[in-house]
């Protein structure tokens, strides 16, 4: 059978990729949620390690609690505070945080990245039960962030350099910008 | 052995009157048969995880994250009837676009006037206005039903910002990934999407500079239920994708970008909303000074009006000279009293569509509701006739999608929406094979936005 069309990737946001509002504010709102969902996830397996250690000062539903309200979360009736914190369809779990993040990225992120977070987002979706123990969300979320770990090198090879600048090659580049604009803004001054 | 299917669907795609399968089809049912439904079971949940990895989405609310059904198993148009599809379009666009230069040029006799003016997308500013190459119609999407022998019958016609043209690609995309056996053997019709846009682009904004024209998606937001086509031909064609607020007209009466680098003059504003005015105020006006290229021009939705469709027929042979190609759905306007009283004493058997409706949004398929909903119905054409027409039901095709539980085919109604292309030069380019919606099943509604699956198309060269 005769192939079609390319695949389409957004990899290249290069110097035609213009930085409009629409792609700021998704771009700003993709880091918020994700940083949200990175935030729960690491308060929780902290916990659910010093749970799994024993930790005899450990006061595990209290620290939900306080994890729930610093999110200006409150457990509603019924359900637990774990469920609250990590799945519940709040606009502050981990998973909600996600599929709020997955809107963004389809704006403004490569293609990989929009799959890295559908791959986490499957986690969540592919339980048949949602945890109801700290060590089984400490399971869940370890997996989530292997997968989000690979959305970082998604975004590192997309949106930044690979290689960090030295100090000369900074101060260079500043030159180099320097005379550019001076150039550009000398014929306008003679005119003036 | 070839796979059992359920309840044989009416004028079948898939198999004659006598049971027997289509020739075109014997190389899938071979595969089908050869994978087994382990294997079937399988590359269908894999292409499920593919659609939803890939972001391939069609919302129909847009507070819930929905991604596009799709079936895998293709529908084969033969290369015969495809001639004579890809013509009867081509000649449809050249002679719509006849017509709209005429309305707001010279005038226009074939469509009477109580109709074009009692039409909402009638626009007086554009009164006197020429564009470019006299090209009013860039895009143009049109919705087709086989009725069986190679006759395609259409149902309307899609003139202000046809989608599905990415829809019809990403369900090629995935089941040539998912299902490669089923090919095998098949010698498909190839198109190419971005060369023929970027094409387009140029030619209506041809004094762009030799790096060519700066091009932008226009876009109504991510929550929009058709985002990822705007997503995607961004991808596809490098051109940004732009909300409102993004673009705003100089005082030069250019179009402008806002970006964190500085303002960015744009040539051609792919638009893919309704309401102009409402996201970027000004737009209309610089197009019509001929500061910047729009596809589609505005002026030609009066085409998508459901009323002005009854004169197409009359459009081809007036300003083509030509008799039309492909037949359309027998239609009845509703402002004329002989016909409104037919509407009334056949209410039953007719389908009731919204002069301004698409996507599926204010059609009512009469013999498939209940007689309160016909009794509302009868209300609501008796007291607006001016916003309905009737059209008669048409007994069209079905085809089969693969029940993975039921390790079964089932019979779906399907259409056809085939995309085509005119660029400045007046050259059109009809993509081979469209977008093939699958009905839910045991409805006859096969709009996307009614829920229905998405289906690859071949054409067999």
């Amino acid at each position: 059978m005769t192939t079609t069309n390319p695949d389409p990737r957004s990899m290249e946001l290069g110097v035609d990729r213009w930085l409009t509002d629409a792609r700021a504010y998704n771009l700003l709102w993709l880091g918020r949620w994700l940083e949200r969902a990175y935030g729960i996830a690491r308060g929780l397996l902290w916990l659910a390690q010093r749970d799994a250690e024993g930790d005899p000062n450990l006061d595990a539903v209290l620290m939900l609690h306080t994890a729930a309200a610093s999110r200006g979360m409150s457990v509603p009736e019924g359900a637990t505070t774990l469920d609250t914190l990590l799945v519940a369809r709040n606009g502050a779990s981990v998973r909600a945080c996600l599929e709020s993040a997955r809107y963004n990225a389809t704006f403004v992120a490569p293609v990989e990245l929009i799959q890295n977070l559908a791959d986490a987002i499957a986690l969540f979706e592919e339980q048949d039960e949602q945890p109801a123990t700290l060590a089984a969300a400490g399971d869940l979320l370890r997996r989530m962030l292997e997968i989000l770990d690979e959305a970082h090198g998604t975004v590192e090879q997309a949106w930044f350099h690979s290689e960090p600048l030295s100090e000369e090659e900074v101060y260079q580049r500043f030159v180099q910008q320097q005379q550019q604009q001076q150039q550009q803004s000398a014929p306008q001054a003679a005119g003036e | 052995m070839v796979m059992r299917t359920v309840g044989e669907g009416r004028l079948s795609e898939w198999r004659d009157d006598h049971g027997r399968l289509h020739p075109h089809y014997a190389g899938v049912a071979s595969a089908l048969e050869q994978l087994g439904p382990e294997v079937l079971a399988e590359r269908w949940r894999q292409s499920r995880r593919q659609v939803a990895r890939d972001g391939f989405t069609f919302y129909l609310d847009p507070r819930e994250y929905r991604t596009t059904p799709i079936d895998m198993l293709p529908r084969v148009i033969p290369a015969e009837h495809w001639a004579q599809i890809s013509a009867g379009v081509a000649q449809r666009l050249r002679a719509i676009n006849r017509f709209v230069g005429a309305l707001y040029g010279d005038g226009q006799d074939v469509v009477p006037n109580d109709v074009v003016y009692s039409c909402d997308y009638f626009l007086p500013e554009a009164e006197g206005f020429r564009p470019p190459s006299d090209l009013w119609v860039h895009i143009y999407g049109i919705d087709l039903v086989h009725l069986g022998d190679g006759r395609y019958v259409i149902l309307e016609d899609n003139l202000r910002v046809p989608s599905g043209i990415t829809y019809q690609m990403k369900t090629l995309e995935i089941a040539a990934r998912q299902m490669p056996e089923f090919a095998e053997g098949y010698n498909v019709l190839p198109y190419d999407v971005r060369e023929t846009y970027l094409e387009l682009f140029r030619s209506v904004a041809p004094d762009a500079g030799p790096d060519g024209p700066v091009a932008v998606i226009l876009t109504d937001g991510k929550f929009g239920s058709a985002f990822f086509e705007h997503r995607y031909l961004s991808d596809l064609l490098g051109a940004p994708l732009v909300e409102g607020p993004d673009l705003y007209v100089g005082h030069d009466g250019r179009v402008y970008a806002r970006t964190v680098d500085g303002d960015r003059a744009v040539d051609v504003v792919y638009r893919r909303i309704q309401d102009l005015e409402i996201f970027v105020p000004g737009l209309r006006d610089a197009y019509f000074a001929g500061k910047v290229a729009l596809i589609n021009g505005v002026g030609a939705e009066v085409a998508d009006d459901k009323l002005v469709f009854l004169w197409v027929p009359e459009m081809i042979r007036r300003y083509l000279g030509e008799e039309p190609i492909l037949e359309q759905a027998p239609s009845h306007n509703l402002l004329d009293a002989e016909e409104r009283r037919y509407a009334h004493e056949n209410l039953e058997r007719l389908v009731i569509k919204s002069r301004r409706g698409y996507g599926g949004i204010g059609v009512y398929v009469m013999p498939d509701l209940g007689e309160e909903t016909h009794a509302q119905v009868r209300a609501l054409i008796l007291s607006k006739p001016d916003e309905f027409i009737a059209q008669e039901t048409l007994d069209f095709s079905t085809h089969v999608v693969y029940d993975e539980e039921g390790e079964q085919l089932e019979p779906r109604y399907v259409d056809l929406r085939v995309f085509a292309v005119q660029d400045g030069e007046g050259r059109v380019s009809v993509f081979p094979g469209g977008l093939t919606r699958v009905a839910r099943a045991g409805s006859r509604v096969t709009n996307n936005s009614s829920g229905g699956l998405c289906k690859p198309t071949w054409v067999l060269a």
